[in-house]
């Protein structure tokens, strides 16, 4: 009598292998693995339209009745900067200056005085919409306060910093880690934040490294995660994580700023007289 | 639901929000571009008067009112937000005209100089327009 051969594990016998196969076939239809990797198929996301920030503080302080936002896509709160000592002591300081000219209701003298841009990284935060347009080459992101841009150049190979000329965006790179834009951004000067609006000052170099990870989570929410590295400045890499909500039908408005009555001089900030009023 | 409320507010700019109530809520310090400590938030005036000018403009608007006190012309440089925080309260740069007669509610300014931080126009047919202005809940109630 023959023996049969002893069952193997890797060996199945043809109608097991095939029940197997459909069930694992069906789970896969419906699991979350499967619907990732449909949409790795499918190709990158598209993050074009407008965008604002979830939950939206423009709405909710002006508006009765706004219901709270949805707590799996609110933007959490924002962990303060790990300043090394030293340049801890420069934002307490800012911070003291503030609340002391508040006392004598005067300004701080700020970026924000005489509208220069929110730059990079902050603009990412500013409470007005922004607008994504993407294209396979280029991403532009326009924030409304200020009408500001920054552009994203997709797999292109990030510049040493000496090659890049300091500005309020810097030069940003991408690439797609599956459905994940990652964004690479160098070249900030070291007075966008530092001195950006009295309250949000944060102190930072040349050199600093910005790095964002931007997301679908639901499909009318984004989230960017934003990693700001900065060794000089920071005891470790600071992140934190920024919610927007799509926003139909709205069309970004001009925020030009051509009328401003405060201006800056050596002796901190002035303010044309109201009988003068703006400048022509 | 939500979405169909911010509808409301950018898609209909010419819509007033008749009777509206400015939440008082949240501190929206860090928006301004100059402090707001520089008004007397234990304060709040109200003037009826006739624009003289109107300043759609960013980083704040101006209304320019002529008031008559003591006899005399005085006036009043009340400044608002900028122009997309007013159209989301449904302002336009036509929302108020040169010769508008209108009572203003502001907080006037601590130093004394006639000017303020103009938080709501009422029409002379009694309609209230709020203008938003950033932590509201930090101005006196005006008398």
């Amino acid at each position: 009598m023959q023996e049969r051969p002893a069952p193997s594990r890797t060996r199945l016998r043809p109608a097991s292998a095939a029940l197997i196969a459909a069930i694992t076939l069906s789970a896969a239809m419906f699991s979350p693995l499967a619907s990732s990797q449909a949409q790795a198929a499918a190709g990158p996301p598209d993050f074009t339209g407008t965008w604002s920030r979830y939950p939206d503080p423009l709405i909710t302080n002006y508006v009765k009745g706004t219901p709270p936002a949805d707590p799996r896509f609110a933007t959490p709160p924002q962990p303060p900067p790990p300043l090394k000592p030293k340049y801890r002591a420069i934002w307490d300081a800012r911070v003291k200056d503030l609340r002391a000219a508040d006392e004598r209701g005067e300004t701080i003298a700020s970026n924000a005085v005489e509208c220069l841009p929110t730059g990079m990284p902050n603009l990412m935060r500013d409470v007005w919409p922004m607008e994504i347009l993407q294209t396979a080459k280029q991403i532009n992101i326009t924030q409304e306060l200020y009408t500001q841009t920054r552009r994203i150049y997709m797999n292109d190979k990030q510049k040493p910093l000496d090659e890049v000329e300091l500005g309020y965006y810097g030069n940003s790179v991408g690439h797609w880690e599956g459905q994940t834009l990652v964004i690479d951004t160098i070249g900030v000067k070291d007075t966008v934040m530092a001195t950006a609006r009295a309250g949000r000052d944060v102190p930072h170099s040349d050199a600093m490294r910005i790095v964002e990870r931007l997301k679908f989570v639901a499909p009318d929410f984004i989230q960017d995660e934003i990693t700001v590295i900065d060794p000089e400045v920071l005891e470790k890499p600071w992140t934190y994580l920024t919610s927007y909500k799509r926003l139909p039908g709205y069309r970004l408005v001009e925020y030009i700023c051509d009328h401003n009555r405060e201006y800056i001089d050596a002796n901190g900030i002035q303010r044309r007289s109201d009988a003068e009023g703006p400048p022509k | 639901m939500r979405s169909d409320l911010y509808s409301k507010f950018i898609l209909n700019s010419m819509r007033l929000l008749i009777g509206a109530t400015i939440l008082l809520a949240g501190n929206h310090a860090a928006l301004a571009h100059h402090s707001f400590a520089m008004y007397d938030h234990t304060k709040t005036l109200k003037l009826q008067g006739t624009v003289a000018q109107f300043e759609w403009s960013n980083p704040h608007g101006y209304i320019e009112l002529a008031t008559i006190e003591g006899g005399a012309t005085k006036h009043y440089s009340l400044e608002t937000t900028g122009i997309p925080m007013m159209q989301r309260l449904g302002w336009t740069s036509k929302t108020v005209r040169v010769g508008d007669r209108l009572t203003a509610v502001f907080s006037p300014m601590r130093n004394g100089t006639p000017a303020g931080l103009l938080m709501e126009v009422i029409t002379t047919d009694g309609r209230s327009i709020p203008t938003g202005v950033p932590n509201p809940g930090s101005f006196a109630r005006p008398d």
